[in-house]
Protein backbone atom coordinates (compact mmCIF):
# COMPACT_ATOMS: atom_id res chain seq x y z
CA UNK A 1 0.00 0.00 0.00
CA UNK A 2 1.50 3.70 -1.35
CA UNK A 3 1.45 6.18 1.90
CA UNK A 4 -1.63 8.14 0.41
CA UNK A 5 -3.49 5.12 -0.26
CA UNK A 6 -2.58 4.01 3.69
CA UNK A 7 -3.30 7.81 4.78
CA UNK A 8 -6.74 7.74 2.94
CA UNK A 9 -8.11 4.75 4.97
CA UNK A 10 -7.36 7.28 8.09
CA UNK A 11 -10.19 8.40 10.18
CA UNK A 12 -9.59 11.40 11.90
CA UNK A 13 -10.94 11.61 15.33
CA UNK A 14 -10.07 14.96 16.53
CA UNK A 15 -8.53 18.17 16.09
CA UNK A 16 -7.85 21.74 17.27
CA UNK A 17 -6.71 25.24 16.24
CA UNK A 18 -3.84 27.49 18.08
CA UNK A 19 -2.42 30.46 17.81
CA UNK A 20 1.17 30.63 19.59
CA UNK A 21 2.21 34.57 19.45
CA UNK A 22 1.60 34.86 16.13
CA UNK A 23 1.63 31.36 14.87
CA UNK A 24 -1.73 30.01 13.82
CA UNK A 25 -2.39 26.13 13.17
CA UNK A 26 -4.65 23.56 12.97
CA UNK A 27 -4.05 19.93 14.80
CA UNK A 28 -5.58 16.78 13.51
CA UNK A 29 -5.55 13.11 15.16
CA UNK A 30 -6.68 9.88 14.89
CA UNK A 31 -5.70 8.77 17.86
CA UNK A 32 -7.87 10.25 21.38
CA UNK A 33 -5.64 9.22 23.52
CA UNK A 34 -2.68 11.10 21.93
CA UNK A 35 -4.87 14.21 20.94
CA UNK A 36 -5.57 14.05 24.44
CA UNK A 37 -2.54 14.81 25.39
CA UNK A 38 -1.58 17.35 22.67
CA UNK A 39 -4.65 19.21 23.34
CA UNK A 40 -4.17 19.29 27.45
CA UNK A 41 -0.53 20.78 26.47
CA UNK A 42 -1.45 23.34 23.89
CA UNK A 43 -4.72 24.07 25.81
CA UNK A 44 -3.52 27.96 26.84
CA UNK A 45 -3.20 28.59 22.84
CA UNK A 46 -6.43 27.05 21.85
CA UNK A 47 -9.15 29.28 19.40
CA UNK A 48 -12.03 28.31 17.98
CA UNK A 49 -11.59 28.05 14.38
CA UNK A 50 -12.72 30.16 11.49
CA UNK A 51 -15.97 28.97 10.36
CA UNK A 52 -15.51 30.37 6.77
CA UNK A 53 -12.12 28.80 6.49
CA UNK A 54 -11.62 27.03 3.07
CA UNK A 55 -9.15 24.79 2.06
CA UNK A 56 -9.57 24.64 -1.90
CA UNK A 57 -9.17 27.27 -2.96
CA UNK A 58 -7.54 28.85 0.17
CA UNK A 59 -8.36 31.18 2.80
CA UNK A 60 -6.11 34.04 2.89
CA UNK A 61 -3.98 33.56 6.60
CA UNK A 62 -5.58 30.03 6.98
CA UNK A 63 -3.73 27.86 9.63
CA UNK A 64 -0.79 25.49 9.10
CA UNK A 65 -2.08 22.30 9.53
CA UNK A 66 -0.41 19.43 11.63
CA UNK A 67 -1.84 15.74 11.30
CA UNK A 68 -0.42 13.22 13.73
CA UNK A 69 -1.41 9.88 12.44
CA UNK A 70 -1.10 6.52 13.96
CA UNK A 71 -1.08 3.70 11.41
CA UNK A 72 -1.20 0.69 13.98
CA UNK A 73 0.57 -1.42 16.06
CA UNK A 74 1.93 -3.92 13.37
CA UNK A 75 2.81 -1.15 10.60
CA UNK A 76 6.41 0.46 10.96
CA UNK A 77 7.12 3.71 11.31
CA UNK A 78 3.82 3.33 13.09
CA UNK A 79 3.56 7.09 14.12
CA UNK A 80 3.76 9.96 11.10
CA UNK A 81 3.62 14.16 11.37
CA UNK A 82 2.58 15.44 8.08
CA UNK A 83 2.76 19.01 7.76
CA UNK A 84 0.39 19.54 5.49
CA UNK A 85 1.25 16.25 3.39
CA UNK A 86 4.42 15.28 3.72
CA UNK A 87 5.66 13.54 6.55
CA UNK A 88 8.51 16.23 8.91
CA UNK A 89 9.17 13.45 10.92
CA UNK A 90 7.80 9.03 10.80
CA UNK A 91 9.10 6.42 14.22
CA UNK A 92 8.27 3.67 15.93
CA UNK A 93 7.40 5.90 18.88
CA UNK A 94 5.06 8.12 19.87
CA UNK A 95 7.17 10.24 21.86
CA UNK A 96 9.83 11.24 19.05
CA UNK A 97 7.14 12.83 17.26
CA UNK A 98 5.37 15.08 19.84
CA UNK A 99 8.87 16.23 20.69
CA UNK A 100 9.49 17.12 17.03
CA UNK A 101 5.89 18.90 17.19
CA UNK A 102 6.44 20.61 20.35
CA UNK A 103 9.59 21.71 19.21
CA UNK A 104 8.53 22.64 15.57
CA UNK A 105 5.46 24.68 16.87
CA UNK A 106 7.89 26.76 19.52
CA UNK A 107 10.31 27.51 16.09
CA UNK A 108 7.76 28.56 14.24
CA UNK A 109 6.60 30.78 16.36
CA UNK A 110 9.67 32.46 17.05
CA UNK A 111 10.23 32.43 13.48
CA UNK A 112 6.97 33.97 12.41
CA UNK A 113 6.52 36.53 15.61
CA UNK A 114 7.91 39.72 13.88
CA UNK A 115 5.86 42.17 16.12
CA UNK A 116 7.23 41.38 19.61
CA UNK A 117 10.47 41.37 20.40
CA UNK A 118 11.36 37.73 21.87
CA UNK A 119 14.04 37.42 24.98
CA UNK A 120 14.54 33.86 25.26
CA UNK A 121 13.86 33.72 29.23
CA UNK A 122 11.59 33.06 31.62
CA UNK A 123 9.00 35.81 32.54
CA UNK A 124 6.75 35.67 35.56
CA UNK A 125 4.60 38.62 37.25
CA UNK A 126 4.97 39.36 41.32
CA UNK A 127 1.95 39.21 43.47
CA UNK A 128 2.19 42.90 43.45
CA UNK A 129 1.96 43.04 39.60
CA UNK A 130 5.76 43.66 38.73
CA UNK A 131 7.39 42.04 35.75
CA UNK A 132 10.36 39.94 35.98
CA UNK A 133 12.55 38.75 33.35
CA UNK A 134 14.67 36.07 33.49
CA UNK A 135 17.01 35.49 30.33
CA UNK A 136 19.32 32.85 30.16
CA UNK A 137 20.48 30.18 27.15
CA UNK A 138 18.79 26.91 27.46
CA UNK A 139 20.18 25.05 30.94
CA UNK A 140 20.39 28.09 32.74
CA UNK A 141 17.70 26.76 34.78
CA UNK A 142 14.88 29.07 33.65
CA UNK A 143 11.74 26.05 34.00
CA UNK A 144 12.79 25.03 36.91
CA UNK A 145 12.99 28.43 38.81
CA UNK A 146 10.01 29.85 36.66
CA UNK A 147 7.87 26.64 38.22
CA UNK A 148 9.24 27.45 41.71
CA UNK A 149 7.75 31.04 41.54
CA UNK A 150 4.46 30.00 40.48
CA UNK A 151 4.15 28.03 43.53
CA UNK A 152 5.41 30.34 45.51
CA UNK A 153 2.50 32.74 44.25
CA UNK A 154 4.27 34.38 41.30
CA UNK A 155 2.49 34.93 37.76
CA UNK A 156 3.03 32.99 34.91
CA UNK A 157 3.83 34.51 31.34
CA UNK A 158 6.61 31.81 30.18
CA UNK A 159 9.16 29.42 30.74
CA UNK A 160 11.17 29.91 27.09
CA UNK A 161 10.35 33.90 25.76
CA UNK A 162 9.70 37.04 27.29
CA UNK A 163 7.39 39.00 24.31
CA UNK A 164 8.04 42.70 24.23
CA UNK A 165 5.03 44.88 22.99
CA UNK A 166 7.02 47.80 20.82
CA UNK A 167 4.32 49.92 21.12
CA UNK A 168 3.77 50.31 24.49
CA UNK A 169 6.95 48.29 26.60
CA UNK A 170 5.42 46.03 28.44
CA UNK A 171 6.22 42.15 28.30
CA UNK A 172 2.94 39.59 26.79
CA UNK A 173 2.39 35.95 27.98
CA UNK A 174 3.48 33.11 25.93
CA UNK A 175 2.04 30.83 28.61
CA UNK A 176 3.35 27.21 27.20
CA UNK A 177 3.46 24.34 29.42
CA UNK A 178 6.60 24.07 30.94
CA UNK A 179 8.86 21.66 30.26
CA UNK A 180 10.63 19.99 32.59
CA UNK A 181 13.43 17.68 32.17
CA UNK A 182 12.76 16.21 36.16
CA UNK A 183 9.80 14.65 37.30
CA UNK A 184 8.00 17.04 38.90
CA UNK A 185 7.25 15.26 41.48
CA UNK A 186 11.08 15.46 42.55
CA UNK A 187 11.06 19.29 41.92
CA UNK A 188 7.57 19.52 44.02
CA UNK A 189 6.21 16.99 46.62
CA UNK A 190 2.97 17.36 46.45
CA UNK A 191 2.17 18.72 42.78
CA UNK A 192 -1.17 17.38 41.37
CA UNK A 193 0.20 15.79 38.13
CA UNK A 194 -3.26 14.85 36.09
CA UNK A 195 -1.31 12.48 33.72
CA UNK A 196 1.04 15.12 31.90
CA UNK A 197 3.99 12.61 31.66
CA UNK A 198 4.09 9.65 29.80
CA UNK A 199 4.14 10.29 26.21
CA UNK A 200 7.55 11.93 25.75
CA UNK A 201 10.36 10.22 27.19
CA UNK A 202 12.50 12.52 29.84
CA UNK A 203 10.24 15.57 29.62
CA UNK A 204 7.51 16.43 31.24
CA UNK A 205 4.68 18.92 30.10
CA UNK A 206 3.44 20.62 33.15
CA UNK A 207 0.70 23.50 32.51
CA UNK A 208 0.91 26.11 35.09
CA UNK A 209 -2.29 26.27 35.86
CA UNK A 210 -1.50 22.51 37.19
CA UNK A 211 1.35 23.99 39.49
CA UNK A 212 -1.30 27.05 40.78
CA UNK A 213 -4.76 27.29 39.69
CA UNK A 214 -5.05 30.60 37.98
CA UNK A 215 -1.20 31.35 37.88
CA UNK A 216 -1.66 32.32 34.01
CA UNK A 217 -1.71 36.39 34.31
CA UNK A 218 -1.91 38.94 31.59
CA UNK A 219 1.04 41.51 30.20
CA UNK A 220 2.89 43.58 32.67
CA UNK A 221 5.40 46.32 33.00
CA UNK A 222 9.30 44.77 33.74
CA UNK A 223 10.20 46.01 37.19
CA UNK A 224 13.48 43.49 37.29
CA UNK A 225 15.53 41.66 34.97
CA UNK A 226 17.60 39.00 36.81
CA UNK A 227 19.54 36.60 34.97
CA UNK A 228 19.52 33.08 36.67
CA UNK A 229 22.41 30.86 36.25
CA UNK A 230 22.15 27.04 38.03
CA UNK A 231 25.62 26.48 39.20
CA UNK A 232 25.73 22.79 41.16
CA UNK A 233 26.58 23.65 45.30
CA UNK A 234 26.29 26.98 44.70
CA UNK A 235 25.03 29.35 47.67
CA UNK A 236 22.52 31.89 46.17
CA UNK A 237 23.69 35.00 45.57
CA UNK A 238 21.87 38.20 43.49
CA UNK A 239 24.24 39.99 42.07
CA UNK A 240 23.26 43.85 40.83
CA UNK A 241 24.04 44.41 37.74
CA UNK A 242 24.72 48.31 35.83
CA UNK A 243 21.26 48.99 33.30
CA UNK A 244 23.71 48.66 30.21
CA UNK A 245 24.94 45.57 31.08
CA UNK A 246 21.43 44.42 31.53
CA UNK A 247 20.38 45.31 27.89
CA UNK A 248 23.87 43.77 26.58
CA UNK A 249 22.33 40.83 28.47
CA UNK A 250 19.15 40.97 26.70
CA UNK A 251 20.30 42.01 23.38
CA UNK A 252 22.44 38.58 23.41
CA UNK A 253 19.53 36.71 24.51
CA UNK A 254 16.95 38.41 21.80
CA UNK A 255 15.63 35.34 19.91
CA UNK A 256 14.90 36.88 16.80
CA UNK A 257 17.48 39.89 16.61
CA UNK A 258 18.01 39.18 12.92
CA UNK A 259 13.90 40.24 12.26
CA UNK A 260 14.70 43.32 15.00
CA UNK A 261 18.74 44.29 14.41
CA UNK A 262 19.12 47.25 15.68
CA UNK A 263 15.99 48.65 16.61
CA UNK A 264 16.32 46.12 19.40
CA UNK A 265 18.50 48.44 21.36
CA UNK A 266 16.48 51.57 21.84
CA UNK A 267 13.11 48.90 22.70
CA UNK A 268 15.46 47.18 25.33
CA UNK A 269 17.05 50.60 26.55
CA UNK A 270 13.28 51.81 27.10
CA UNK A 271 12.41 48.14 28.84
CA UNK A 272 15.77 48.64 31.53
CA UNK A 273 14.91 52.26 32.28
CA UNK A 274 12.05 51.07 33.75
CA UNK A 275 13.95 48.08 35.78
CA UNK A 276 16.81 46.86 38.30
CA UNK A 277 18.99 44.23 36.75
CA UNK A 278 20.64 41.21 39.01
CA UNK A 279 22.71 37.85 38.14
CA UNK A 280 21.15 35.17 40.30
CA UNK A 281 23.50 32.26 40.64
CA UNK A 282 22.20 29.55 42.75
CA UNK A 283 22.52 25.89 43.26
CA UNK A 284 19.23 25.33 44.45
CA UNK A 285 15.45 26.20 43.21
CA UNK A 286 14.42 26.83 47.10
CA UNK A 287 16.82 29.37 47.83
CA UNK A 288 16.47 31.14 44.52
CA UNK A 289 12.93 31.64 44.85
CA UNK A 290 13.21 33.23 48.39
CA UNK A 291 16.08 35.88 47.09
CA UNK A 292 13.54 36.88 44.37
CA UNK A 293 10.84 36.81 46.79
CA UNK A 294 12.54 39.28 48.98
CA UNK A 295 14.12 41.18 46.13
CA UNK A 296 10.59 42.03 44.78
CA UNK A 297 8.47 42.34 47.78
CA UNK A 298 10.99 45.18 48.89
CA UNK A 299 10.71 47.33 46.14
CA UNK B 1 28.89 62.94 12.12
CA UNK B 2 32.18 61.24 12.11
CA UNK B 3 32.62 60.56 8.45
CA UNK B 4 31.68 63.65 7.12
CA UNK B 5 34.39 65.36 9.42
CA UNK B 6 36.91 62.48 8.63
CA UNK B 7 36.48 63.33 5.20
CA UNK B 8 37.01 67.09 5.89
CA UNK B 9 40.14 66.83 7.41
CA UNK B 10 43.18 66.75 5.57
CA UNK B 11 45.49 64.74 7.59
CA UNK B 12 43.02 61.92 8.06
CA UNK B 13 44.00 59.37 5.81
CA UNK B 14 41.83 56.03 6.49
CA UNK B 15 44.20 52.79 6.58
CA UNK B 16 43.95 51.18 3.11
CA UNK B 17 44.45 47.43 4.90
CA UNK B 18 43.30 46.66 8.43
CA UNK B 19 45.65 47.17 11.49
CA UNK B 20 46.35 44.98 14.30
CA UNK B 21 44.71 46.50 17.44
CA UNK B 22 47.95 46.69 19.69
CA UNK B 23 49.37 48.99 16.78
CA UNK B 24 46.91 51.53 17.49
CA UNK B 25 48.95 54.47 18.44
CA UNK B 26 48.30 58.28 19.26
CA UNK B 27 48.26 59.26 15.50
CA UNK B 28 45.22 56.74 14.90
CA UNK B 29 42.37 58.36 13.97
CA UNK B 30 39.17 55.84 15.09
CA UNK B 31 36.31 55.55 12.96
CA UNK B 32 33.26 53.37 14.18
CA UNK B 33 32.22 51.03 11.61
CA UNK B 34 29.30 52.19 10.20
CA UNK B 35 27.05 49.11 10.91
CA UNK B 36 27.30 49.72 14.22
CA UNK B 37 24.51 50.97 15.97
CA UNK B 38 24.64 52.09 19.71
CA UNK B 39 22.46 53.03 22.86
CA UNK B 40 23.00 54.93 25.73
CA UNK B 41 21.80 54.41 29.88
CA UNK B 42 23.01 55.10 32.61
CA UNK B 43 25.95 57.18 31.14
CA UNK B 44 27.31 53.54 29.28
CA UNK B 45 26.83 52.73 25.84
CA UNK B 46 25.52 49.35 24.39
CA UNK B 47 26.71 48.62 21.17
CA UNK B 48 25.22 46.03 18.62
CA UNK B 49 26.81 45.47 15.00
CA UNK B 50 24.25 45.21 12.40
CA UNK B 51 23.54 41.79 11.58
CA UNK B 52 25.23 39.95 13.65
CA UNK B 53 25.38 39.41 17.79
CA UNK B 54 28.07 40.93 18.43
CA UNK B 55 27.39 43.28 21.88
CA UNK B 56 29.55 44.51 24.02
CA UNK B 57 28.97 47.26 26.93
CA UNK B 58 31.47 50.16 27.53
CA UNK B 59 31.87 51.84 31.03
CA UNK B 60 31.28 55.22 31.96
CA UNK B 61 34.78 56.62 30.98
CA UNK B 62 34.57 53.51 28.04
CA UNK B 63 31.30 55.75 26.90
CA UNK B 64 33.01 58.79 27.01
CA UNK B 65 36.09 57.86 24.66
CA UNK B 66 33.87 56.35 21.82
CA UNK B 67 31.80 59.60 22.20
CA UNK B 68 34.85 61.36 21.33
CA UNK B 69 35.80 59.54 17.94
CA UNK B 70 35.25 62.51 16.43
CA UNK B 71 37.32 62.34 13.19
CA UNK B 72 40.18 63.87 15.61
CA UNK B 73 43.27 61.57 16.52
CA UNK B 74 43.93 59.52 19.77
CA UNK B 75 46.34 62.67 20.55
CA UNK B 76 43.82 65.42 20.37
CA UNK B 77 40.96 63.35 21.82
CA UNK B 78 42.82 62.36 24.77
CA UNK B 79 44.73 66.31 25.59
CA UNK B 80 40.72 67.36 24.80
CA UNK B 81 39.65 65.20 27.45
CA UNK B 82 42.33 65.69 30.08
CA UNK B 83 41.64 69.57 29.99
CA UNK B 84 37.65 69.06 30.39
CA UNK B 85 38.46 66.50 33.39
CA UNK B 86 41.31 68.11 34.79
CA UNK B 87 43.37 64.75 34.66
CA UNK B 88 46.94 63.66 34.43
CA UNK B 89 47.32 64.06 30.28
CA UNK B 90 49.49 61.17 30.58
CA UNK B 91 47.23 59.34 32.40
CA UNK B 92 44.30 59.89 30.00
CA UNK B 93 46.49 58.89 26.82
CA UNK B 94 47.56 55.71 28.26
CA UNK B 95 43.52 54.79 29.08
CA UNK B 96 42.22 56.02 26.14
CA UNK B 97 44.72 54.03 23.70
CA UNK B 98 43.61 51.42 25.61
CA UNK B 99 40.57 51.32 25.23
CA UNK B 100 40.29 52.25 21.91
CA UNK B 101 42.68 48.65 21.35
CA UNK B 102 39.94 47.38 23.23
CA UNK B 103 37.04 48.56 21.15
CA UNK B 104 39.08 47.56 18.31
CA UNK B 105 40.10 44.03 19.32
CA UNK B 106 35.67 43.24 19.24
CA UNK B 107 35.69 44.38 15.46
CA UNK B 108 34.53 47.97 16.13
CA UNK B 109 36.41 49.98 14.51
CA UNK B 110 37.29 50.49 11.04
CA UNK B 111 40.28 49.84 9.71
CA UNK B 112 41.00 47.46 13.00
CA UNK B 113 41.41 43.48 12.09
CA UNK B 114 39.01 41.84 14.42
CA UNK B 115 40.45 39.33 16.87
CA UNK B 116 36.67 37.96 17.99
CA UNK B 117 34.99 36.95 15.47
CA UNK B 118 31.55 38.04 15.78
CA UNK B 119 28.89 35.32 15.63
CA UNK B 120 26.01 36.15 13.18
CA UNK B 121 22.38 35.68 13.87
CA UNK B 122 19.78 33.36 12.65
CA UNK B 123 20.42 30.24 11.68
CA UNK B 124 23.89 31.19 9.84
CA UNK B 125 25.82 28.89 12.14
CA UNK B 126 29.42 30.05 13.34
CA UNK B 127 31.67 31.94 10.28
CA UNK B 128 33.90 30.02 8.54
CA UNK B 129 37.60 30.51 9.56
CA UNK B 130 36.18 30.18 13.51
CA UNK B 131 38.53 28.20 15.61
CA UNK B 132 36.49 25.34 17.33
CA UNK B 133 36.54 25.36 20.89
CA UNK B 134 38.01 21.92 21.95
CA UNK B 135 35.80 19.90 23.86
CA UNK B 136 35.82 17.02 25.44
CA UNK B 137 33.38 13.99 24.67
CA UNK B 138 32.39 10.30 25.11
CA UNK B 139 32.47 8.01 22.14
CA UNK B 140 29.83 4.81 21.62
CA UNK B 141 32.63 3.02 23.30
CA UNK B 142 32.53 4.97 26.31
CA UNK B 143 36.40 6.49 25.82
CA UNK B 144 36.66 10.33 26.33
CA UNK B 145 37.71 12.04 23.03
CA UNK B 146 38.81 15.59 22.52
CA UNK B 147 38.46 17.20 19.39
CA UNK B 148 42.29 17.87 19.52
CA UNK B 149 42.76 14.34 18.72
CA UNK B 150 41.37 15.10 15.29
CA UNK B 151 43.93 17.62 14.75
CA UNK B 152 45.51 16.91 11.02
CA UNK B 153 42.42 15.49 9.46
CA UNK B 154 39.73 17.15 7.87
CA UNK B 155 36.01 16.70 9.54
CA UNK B 156 32.63 16.58 8.33
CA UNK B 157 30.95 17.80 11.57
CA UNK B 158 27.46 16.78 11.63
CA UNK B 159 24.79 17.37 14.87
CA UNK B 160 22.74 14.20 14.71
CA UNK B 161 20.01 12.91 16.38
CA UNK B 162 19.02 9.13 16.01
CA UNK B 163 15.41 9.93 16.79
CA UNK B 164 15.30 12.70 14.02
CA UNK B 165 13.73 11.35 10.47
CA UNK B 166 15.53 14.23 8.52
CA UNK B 167 18.74 12.71 10.17
CA UNK B 168 17.60 8.78 9.52
CA UNK B 169 16.65 9.99 5.65
CA UNK B 170 20.43 10.93 5.06
CA UNK B 171 21.85 8.15 6.52
CA UNK B 172 22.11 6.44 3.07
CA UNK B 173 23.48 9.45 1.75
CA UNK B 174 26.25 9.62 3.91
CA UNK B 175 26.41 5.58 3.78
CA UNK B 176 27.50 6.20 -0.05
CA UNK B 177 29.72 8.68 0.39
CA UNK B 178 31.98 7.47 2.79
CA UNK B 179 34.67 6.08 0.65
CA UNK B 180 34.96 8.70 -1.41
CA UNK B 181 35.14 11.07 1.88
CA UNK B 182 38.18 8.72 3.21
CA UNK B 183 39.72 9.04 -0.34
CA UNK B 184 39.70 12.90 0.22
CA UNK B 185 41.24 12.36 4.03
CA UNK B 186 37.80 13.91 5.47
CA UNK B 187 36.47 12.28 8.26
CA UNK B 188 32.83 12.06 9.00
CA UNK B 189 32.09 12.95 12.83
CA UNK B 190 28.89 13.08 14.39
CA UNK B 191 27.93 15.18 17.51
CA UNK B 192 24.86 12.92 18.88
CA UNK B 193 22.63 13.39 21.01
CA UNK B 194 20.38 10.01 22.05
CA UNK B 195 22.01 7.04 23.70
CA UNK B 196 25.02 5.00 22.44
CA UNK B 197 22.56 1.93 21.62
CA UNK B 198 20.15 3.72 19.44
CA UNK B 199 23.09 5.69 17.83
CA UNK B 200 24.95 2.47 16.98
CA UNK B 201 21.86 0.41 16.18
CA UNK B 202 21.05 3.37 13.28
CA UNK B 203 24.02 3.22 11.83
CA UNK B 204 25.26 -0.65 11.34
CA UNK B 205 21.54 -0.71 9.99
CA UNK B 206 22.68 1.41 6.88
CA UNK B 207 26.39 0.21 7.39
CA UNK B 208 27.73 4.14 7.85
CA UNK B 209 30.70 3.39 9.62
CA UNK B 210 31.06 7.48 10.94
CA UNK B 211 32.73 8.23 14.26
CA UNK B 212 30.02 9.13 16.73
CA UNK B 213 30.87 11.50 19.90
CA UNK B 214 27.54 11.61 22.41
CA UNK B 215 27.04 15.13 23.28
CA UNK B 216 23.86 14.52 25.73
CA UNK B 217 24.83 15.70 28.62
CA UNK B 218 27.59 18.26 27.78
CA UNK B 219 26.15 20.83 25.71
CA UNK B 220 29.08 21.63 23.21
CA UNK B 221 27.32 24.50 21.57
CA UNK B 222 28.57 24.47 18.28
CA UNK B 223 25.63 24.31 16.42
CA UNK B 224 23.77 26.99 18.32
CA UNK B 225 20.34 25.25 18.95
CA UNK B 226 20.04 25.36 14.84
CA UNK B 227 18.90 21.47 15.52
CA UNK B 228 19.63 18.44 13.38
CA UNK B 229 21.08 17.80 11.17
CA UNK B 230 23.51 20.35 10.63
CA UNK B 231 27.02 20.24 9.49
CA UNK B 232 30.13 22.16 8.65
CA UNK B 233 33.00 21.41 6.90
CA UNK B 234 36.58 21.50 9.63
CA UNK B 235 39.86 21.56 8.28
CA UNK B 236 43.07 20.37 9.54
CA UNK B 237 43.91 23.26 11.94
CA UNK B 238 40.65 23.03 13.39
CA UNK B 239 38.46 26.11 12.45
CA UNK B 240 35.52 25.99 10.64
CA UNK B 241 35.45 25.82 6.51
CA UNK B 242 31.97 25.62 5.10
CA UNK B 243 28.95 28.06 5.85
CA UNK B 244 26.63 25.91 8.29
CA UNK B 245 24.25 23.52 6.16
CA UNK B 246 21.05 22.65 7.56
CA UNK B 247 18.47 19.62 6.78
CA UNK B 248 18.17 16.99 4.55
CA UNK B 249 18.59 18.81 1.56
CA UNK B 250 21.97 20.75 2.42
CA UNK B 251 23.80 18.20 4.38
CA UNK B 252 24.30 15.34 1.79
CA UNK B 253 24.95 18.29 -0.61
CA UNK B 254 27.95 19.85 1.79
CA UNK B 255 29.11 15.81 2.39
CA UNK B 256 29.12 15.47 -1.43
CA UNK B 257 31.38 18.75 -1.93
CA UNK B 258 33.65 17.49 0.91
CA UNK B 259 33.80 13.87 -1.11
CA UNK B 260 34.95 15.63 -4.41
CA UNK B 261 31.81 16.00 -5.90
CA UNK B 262 30.11 19.44 -7.25
CA UNK B 263 27.58 19.65 -4.42
CA UNK B 264 24.98 19.36 -6.51
CA UNK B 265 22.07 16.72 -6.25
CA UNK B 266 22.31 13.53 -8.80
CA UNK B 267 19.20 12.73 -10.76
CA UNK B 268 19.66 9.03 -10.08
CA UNK B 269 18.44 9.25 -5.91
Amino acid sequence: MTSEERLSKVRWTGGATYRVLSYYFSLQWNRTKIGRYLHRVLEDFSVPPDPGERRSPPTPGMPSAYRLVDFGPSTSGRYSLLYPEAPLITSDHVSDILEHLFWHVNSEAIRRTGDFLLVHAGAVVTPSGSGILLPGDSGAGKTTLVAGLLRAGFGYLSDEAGAIDPVTGRLYPYPKALTLKKHPADLFPGLPLNGQGGLVRGVWHVRADDIRPGATVGPSDVRFIVAPRYQVGASTELIPLGRAEGVAELARSTLNLSTYRSRALPLLARVVRGADCYRLVSGDVDGAVRALAQLTSSG
Amino acid sequence: MVTEAMIEDPSGELPSEEIAADDIGGGFIPVPRPQVAGVEIDGEEVLLEEGTRNIHWLNQIGSVVWASYDGSTLDQIARELSDIFGADPDLVKSDVLELTRQIGRVGLLEGVAAEIRPQPTGPEGLSPGTLIPDFELPDLEGRTVTLKDFRGEQLLLVNWSPRCGFCDRIVPDLADLQSELREQGVRLLLLAIGSAEDNRLQLEGHGLGSTVLLQDDIDVNIFQNIGTPAAYLVDADGQIASEIAVGALDVPVLARKAAGGDGIASDEG
